[in-house]
């Protein structure tokens, strides 16, 4: 019904199998509809959030996307700036979920601020000393270089391409793109790195507090490395699920076992840098402001273990896999690999995040746990609809796979 | 030259122009302005706005009176503060006070006469015309006559003219009594009245003459007195008042007091004839109280058995903080021993009650500065005539009232609502409410009247239960009365007239009976105003004419009598005709701590008295319940740990609280400042300051309290169990 | 005193924890002078609006030694880089160079939260609910004090709105120095014990100078850096210790939701 808009000799299922794929997801994107206009119409009072957990599950499910969706800036980087060339069968790929992470996570802000009309103030009054001024400025631009690095892909429908001055300016976008990506790059470093600095710099939380170099945490780094390590393992891991999902081959084996290398590197240095950190936070840090180590671990869930798994289980255990030449050749020990260290990095912000508000600074105040309310998982679960959804139009009526045809053909 | 303007010029012009603005301020500022024009949305509330200026009046929401500024927007009060003048309550509010401007508009106030249906434990409020009120009433209070029933009013603030025009009316009612509000602040000084009977007057505290303060029960701290005279009294630098609190639980008292007395609850009589043990075996009793005490022999001999080692093994006092209390107390000066009530628990009991004033009796010999002092009383507001008698509730005969007024018009108190329905006949009773609010203890009532909230209506602050000499102001109203309000006296009047009385005399309004016993107090030449404003002193003497008085006190001014002189003259008993029981109870110390196995804890129920006082408080006061914590939540039972765990109890688990009188489901929060044993509940304000959760629950625990000697409910046999 | 006309003042407080019975005066005239609304029926202690809020503590033992001490606390008035200051993406928290206040400014607040996270005194808080007072309540309000809105962030200013009246007043009678006595926040007013001594920490003849200088004065969390003006002080070790950056304890809090 719609083949006029399908890639030419690419094979897509039927509209109505589509459609029913798209209905309990739109469905989804339906319910969180309704949760986002209970939050914007009757107030923040709808969440579980309160005054000793300022912030909560949006917050984290911020700071994992884009974290996750650094895969976007990173495979760009290492394609147009460091030329690896493989990188190219999933670019576009990750350029769509890259722009459906941080679209999703403004929309998600614009419903975690209690004004969400005063929210150019920030450009308005703009407070230089502040990470989150960084961190809305660079992810404000950077969306902006995501729609213009979407809009080529956009652009390449096999309807859209028939219109002659689409297809020049996106041949003239094409040839700049490089500048985008170098753009893209810096920006996206530094407000991942801003999002960690969100929490290094917090002096009344000894739990979260970091020293650094000049005005950057340790934390700015650490979040940096992290991004980019696992940046590539969550394009490996969306990759094969797309191509599961649709039941066609989508890439060479030989980019998955690109990203694995680089996403095992990247792991082994993260480690390294993060129990480095552990070891002087807990030894030097958090004790010279008078903070016991001890506290910061008192409540469960939330105790010593949970460290160990984010750098381990999530951190170290993966990397090796992904260095042995063993566990790059399975695609099985890949994913695995690929789905332990995303879990690490969504582990790490959800500790930044959430732990750091159960661990009192007052001593005659309690330790505290928090749950999302309804609307707030319901909001969570809209995001992940919509990029669903926006994920599988592409898919469906763009090139996403270059090499898909070449591996339909072979 | 060029002298017609082309379309070019004008787009230059407007480029230019519109390249000027940016540059200017002009458009910045705009949009800066937007923010401000986005915080004026509809639903935001605005400020009263108005000329500032600044009235006084004085605080009638407790019987502290104390004195009060209130800073006013356009003539409607927007803050109450607190004056630092020389009055009884002196330079402090508490936070009913602070926010007593907010009453006048508090949701459940009362516009309309209405009736209440209760019914299988719910309630129905329905309108009513106030004539045919009326014409109820009378009816209730004819057959009531017929059938020799009784006719009550239940003040809950006695000493007020409007007090006494209760009596004057019952007066001419068959079988009219006035009851005085159960277990209200200061009603123990009955029972040492009746120690000293040759003492004419009332008794005050000197509490500013003492060195020492030996205080069973009384929550000197916590708003028993004043909060301003008990703040003076805890503060003062090196000639502060040492202080000796009994108390089963930790609180504000005992953690300012110099030493805490952890007495089990009922067991304070034996503490206090322990101490007297003490004294008399130590020899530090002085021969004037000696020679003055009518029955010392008898005393002795009660309390020879109890050693501070026995009296330790029965109240869980220490037998060395009992000795060295003693010693503290015969030693270091004027000592002052009260017999407290808990604004929520009530009292002691005659019999524990007797023990106590009896110790301080022993340690002073009778009236003396620095311990009990003799005061006028005031002037009534008219002439002598027949009054219905002052009866304690618990001396009513059950089921005798039919017909019970309800006066919570000018405050409320807490008390268990059985104790007053057992006094009422099996049927065809008839409670009438003259309340403000739809709150409090009104609600109990079948007809409930609406009368003027403070600051609405003329109130009048007679003298506090513990002023050392009588004093007398006046609440002036500042604000407008709202249609629909009925006035006391008028109310009483109607009631009388519907009944077919002869009025008592020549008032309409309470404005009338309050004018005319200030005139007499005028007319007794005696004492002084303190006028609030300036803190400028006029003797009476000076005041040319009553309506000259009455203007100075309506602008914000106390009067304050002469000290009389406490001389120590009259006789006094220690043991107050119940000798028996107490001997009883000294004879049965070392079974006194043996638990009922059924009942293993005891239910201490426990109030502030800025909460019971009024029948409703400002929803502000949430700050200090649903939104911090401070205070203890009336849906939370608390326990010692150790007793939580003896009863595998939960911290914040459900739990069913049972007494004799009936069980209510609370939620269960340890205290280590709990006593073992004992389980605590606050009672607490009326619901609009507590949770949607906590506000059912919030009648709960007096409901099963009582059963107690002499009507007390300060300590229930009770127990407690996971829900 | 002419002499302080040019130099800038640094208010503060003395809270003396010995006196402090936790009657909550203090927190119910802060709320009447700054409209700050009774909480909603659903409102819970953490998400209650108490920007003068008292908490207990105890000193751990059993009975009855167990004692309790009250600890009314409010926005501390960082003096050394305030936690919020820095963080506010907004600017709209505002140091007063000649008051040493740091203020919120509800207007220019975008409800990210950032600063309640930053703050270890958890001194910010939030409206989660429309304001709303009973029906004619509003007459009771105090219209030196703006009435905020849902979604934005409010705490103590040190009764800055009475800054302003005394300011008004020195200037109508010609003087640019404030009587003292003229400005008296709310809830030092308000305290039946007189345990809040407030003044100028930087004027040496100020009561408060003296008293924050005693051995028995501390404040909250001062390892961290932040160099609070607001100062407690008690006789007893156990109360001193309360301000300690290390809250180590044994048992673990139920959670919300």
């Amino acid at each position: 019904m719609d083949d006029a808009l399908i890639l030419r000799g690419a094979r897509r299922c039927s509209a109505g199998k589509f459609l029913a794929w798209l209905a309990p997801w739109a469905a989804l994107l339906g319910v969180g509809g309704f949760a986002i206009l209970q939050c914007l119409v009757r107030g923040l009072n709808q969440t579980n959030m309160d005054n000793r957990f300022a912030f909560g599950l949006w917050i984290f499910l911020d700071l994992t996307v884009i974290a996750l969706g650094a895969g976007a800036f990173f495979t760009g980087f290492l394609l147009y700036i460091l030329r690896r060339e493989e990188l190219r069968a999933v670019i576009n790929s990750a350029v769509v979920i890259g722009f459906i992470c941080y679209s999703g996570a403004i929309l998600v802000l614009m419903v975690d601020v209690g004004q969400p009309l005063r929210a150019w103030f920030t450009f308005w009054h703009p407070n230089v000393h502040s990470m989150l001024t960084e961190v809305t400025f660079c992810i404000t631009c950077y969306l902006t270089v995501l729609a213009i690095e979407y809009l080529p892909i956009l652009l390449k429908n096999r309807q859209l391409r028939k219109i002659p001055s689409f297809l020049v300016f996106e041949f003239e976008l094409h040839k700049v793109m490089p500048v985008f990506a170098a753009v893209g790059a810096f920006l996206s470093f530094f407000h991942q790195g801003s999002l960690g600095g969100l929490y290094g710099v917090l002096r009344g939380r000894p739990f979260a507090f970091r020293e650094g170099i000049s005005i950057w945490p340790s934390t700015f780094f650490l979040f940096i490395v992290s991004a980019v390590a696992t940046g590539p393992a969550f394009v490996l891991l969306t990759t094969w699920l797309v191509s599961k999902l649709s039941g066609k081959r989508l890439v060479k084996p030989e980019v998955f076992e690109l990203l694995g290398r680089i996403s095992g590197w990247l792991l082994v240095f993260y480690v390294g840098l993060k129990s480095l950190d552990t070891l002087v936070w807990l030894n030097r840090t958090a004790p010279g402001v008078g903070a016991n180590p001890g506290q910061f671990f008192a409540a469960q869930p939330f105790g010593i273990w949970m460290l160990f798994v984010e750098i381990v289980l999530f951190g170290a255990a993966p990397a090796l896999i992904f260095l042995s030449r063993r566990g790059r050749a399975g695609t099985g020990w890949l994913l695995a690999a690929s789905f332990l260290a995303c879990a690490g990095v969504a582990t790490n912000r959800l500790v930044m995040t959430i732990q750091t508000l159960v661990v009192p600074t007052l001593k005659f105040e309690p330790y505290a746990l928090y749950w999302p309310s309804w609307q707030e998982v319901a909001t969570f679960l809209a995001v992940i609809a919509y990029g669903v959804i926006l994920y599988s139009l592409s898919f469906r009526y763009l090139r996403l796979f270059p090499q898909e045809r070449e591996l339909q053909r072979g | 030259m060029k002298t017609n303007l082309t379309r070019r010029d004008i787009l230059r012009f407007a480029g230019g122009a519109a390249a000027g603005v940016m540059l200017s301020p002009a458009p910045w500022r705009l949009t800066d302005d937007l923010a401000i024009w986005t915080q004026n949305w509809s639903w935001i509330p605005v400020p009263p706005r108005g000329e500032p200026s600044v009235r006084m009046t004085a605080c009638s929401l407790c019987p502290a009176g104390c004195a009060v500024k209130a800073r006013c927007i356009g003539a409607l009060p927007v803050s109450l503060h607190a004056v630092a003048v020389d009055t009884v309550s002196g330079g402090a509010l508490c936070p009913l006070g602070l926010t007593g401007h907010h009453l006048p508009y508090h949701p459940s106030r009362l516009s309309a006469p209405a009736r209440i249906v209760h019914k299988d434990g719910t309630r129905r409020t329905l309108p009513v015309q106030i004539d045919g009120l009326l014409a109820e009433v009378a009816r209730a209070i004819a057959m009531a006559a017929a059938s020799g029933q009784a006719v009550a009013a239940l003040d809950m603030r006695p000493g007020r003219s409007v007090s006494w025009v209760w009596r004057r009316f019952l007066a001419s009612r068959p079988g009219g009594v006035v009851v005085p509000a159960p277990g209200r602040a200061g009603a123990s000084l009955t029972t040492v009245k009746a120690m000293v009977p040759e003492q004419t007057g009332a008794f005050g505290l000197d509490f500013e003459g003492a060195r020492a303060v030996l205080s069973f029960g009384a929550p000197l701290a916590d708003g028993w007195g004043t909060p301003g005279r008990a703040a003076r009294l805890l503060g003062r630098g090196s000639g502060k008042v040492h202080l000796v609190q009994v108390e089963p639980v930790r609180s504000a008292t005992t953690e300012r007091a110099d030493r805490w007395l952890p007495a089990r609850p009922g067991t304070e009589a034996l503490l206090a004839l322990g101490l007297g043990h003490v004294l008399l075996a130590e020899g530090l009793v002085g021969a004037q109280a000696a020679g003055r005490a009518r029955d010392l022999a008898e005393y002795a001999a009660l309390v020879s058995a109890l050693s501070p080692e026995a009296a330790a093994a029965a109240t869980g006092v220490p037998a060395e903080a009992i000795t060295a209390t003693a010693r503290e107390l015969a030693r270091g000066g004027p000592a002052l021993v009260i017999a407290g009530e808990d604004a929520g628990g009530g009292r002691l009991g005659r019999v524990a009650e007797t023990a106590v004033w009896g110790l301080g009796l022993l340690l002073g010999g009778g009236t003396r500065p620095g311990g009990l002092v003799p005061r006028a009383e005031l002037p009534e507001p008219g002439q002598d005539g027949p009054l219905a008698p002052l009866r304690e509730l618990h001396e009513l005969a059950d089921r005798s009232v039919a017909v019970l007024f309800l006066d919570t018009s000018a405050g409320d108190a807490a008390f268990p609502w059985a104790l007053v329905e057992r006094k009422l006949v099996a049927r065809g009773a008839l409670v009438v409410a003259l309340s403000p609010f739809l709150a409090g203890t009104a609600v109990r009532a079948d007809l409930v009247v609406p009368t003027a909230p403070f600051l609405e209506g003329v109130q009048e602050l007679p003298t506090p239960f513990d002023a050392p000499a009588a004093t007398f102001a006046v609440a002036t109203p500042l604000l407008q009365p709202r249609a629909g309000a009925v006035d006391p006296i008028a109310f009483i009047r109607a009631v009388g007239g519907a009944s077919g009385a002869k009025w008592v005399g020549p008032w309409g309004t309470s404005e009338d009976v309050v004018k005319a016993r200030a005139a007499r107090i005028h007319r007794g030449g005696r004492g002084r105003l303190v006028a609030f404003a300036d803190g400028a002193v006029t003797r009476t003497a000076e005041v040319s004419s009553p309506d000259a008085f009455w203007t100075v006190l309506q602008a914000g001014a106390c009067w304050q009598d002469e000290r009389l002189a406490a001389v120590q003259e009259k006789e006094f008993s220690l043991l107050g005709g119940v000798g028996g029981a107490l001997a009883d109870r000294a004879a049965n110390a070392n079974t006194a701590t043996r638990a009922d196995a059924r009942w293993p804890l005891t239910l201490v129920p426990r109030g502030l008295r800025d909460v019971t006082a009024s029948a409703a408080v400002s929803p502000v006061l949430t700050k200090l319940y649903r939104e911090s914590g401070l205070r203890r939540s009336p849906a939370a039972a608390l326990v010692n740990p150790e007793t939580a765990r003896a009863l595998a109890l939960r911290a914040g688990g459900n739990a069913v609280l049972e007494t004799a009188n009936g069980a209510v489901r609370l939620t269960v929060a340890t205290d280590a400042g709990v006593m073992p044993g004992v389980v605590e509940v606050s009672v607490g304000p009326d619901a609009s300051a507590l949770g949607d959760r906590e506000a059912a629950g919030a009648a709960g625990v007096l409901d099963i309290c009582g059963g107690g000697e002499g009507e007390t409910w300060g300590g229930s046999a009770a127990r407690l169990a996971e829900d | 005193m002419e002499n302080g006309a040019d130099r800038n003042a640094r208010y503060g407080m003395v809270i003396d924890l010995d006196r402090c019975t936790g009657c909550g005066a203090c927190a119910v005239a802060c709320a009447v002078e700054n409209n700050v609304p009774p909480a909603r029926l659903q409102a819970t202690d953490r998400t209650g609006l108490t920007w003068m809020r008292v908490y207990r503590a105890d000193n751990g033992k059993a009975f009855p030694d167990n004692r309790t001490a009250f600890i009314p606390i409010s926005c501390q008035h960082c003096g050394h880089h305030p936690p919020c200051v820095a963080v506010c993406p907004q600017n709209a928290v505002d140091v007063d160079p000649e008051t040493g206040v740091v203020s919120q400014i509800p207007e220019r607040c975008l409800g990210c939260r950032y600063c309640m996270v930053a703050c270890p005194f958890h001194a910010r808080y939030f409206n989660w609910f429309d304001p709303t007072w009973p029906k004619g309540m509003e007459a009771a309000l105090n219209p030196d004090v703006s009435v905020r809105m849902r979604g934005v962030v409010e705490k103590c200013n040190l009764c800055h709105s009475r800054w302003q009246a005394a300011k008004a007043k020195a200037a109508a009678a010609g003087r640019r120095v404030i009587d003292p006595a003229d400005y008296v926040p709310a809830c030092v007013e308000a305290c039946p014990e007189k345990a809040i001594a407030f003044g100028d920490l930087a004027d040496p003849a100020s009561d408060v100078t003296g008293l924050a200088r005693s051995a028995d004065a501390f404040r909250l969390l001062e390892e961290l850096g932040t160099e609070p003006k607001m100062c407690f002080r008690s006789k007893r070790e156990w109360v001193r210790r309360l301000g300690d950056t290390d809250v180590a304890r044994p048992e673990s809090e139920g959670s919300r939701g």
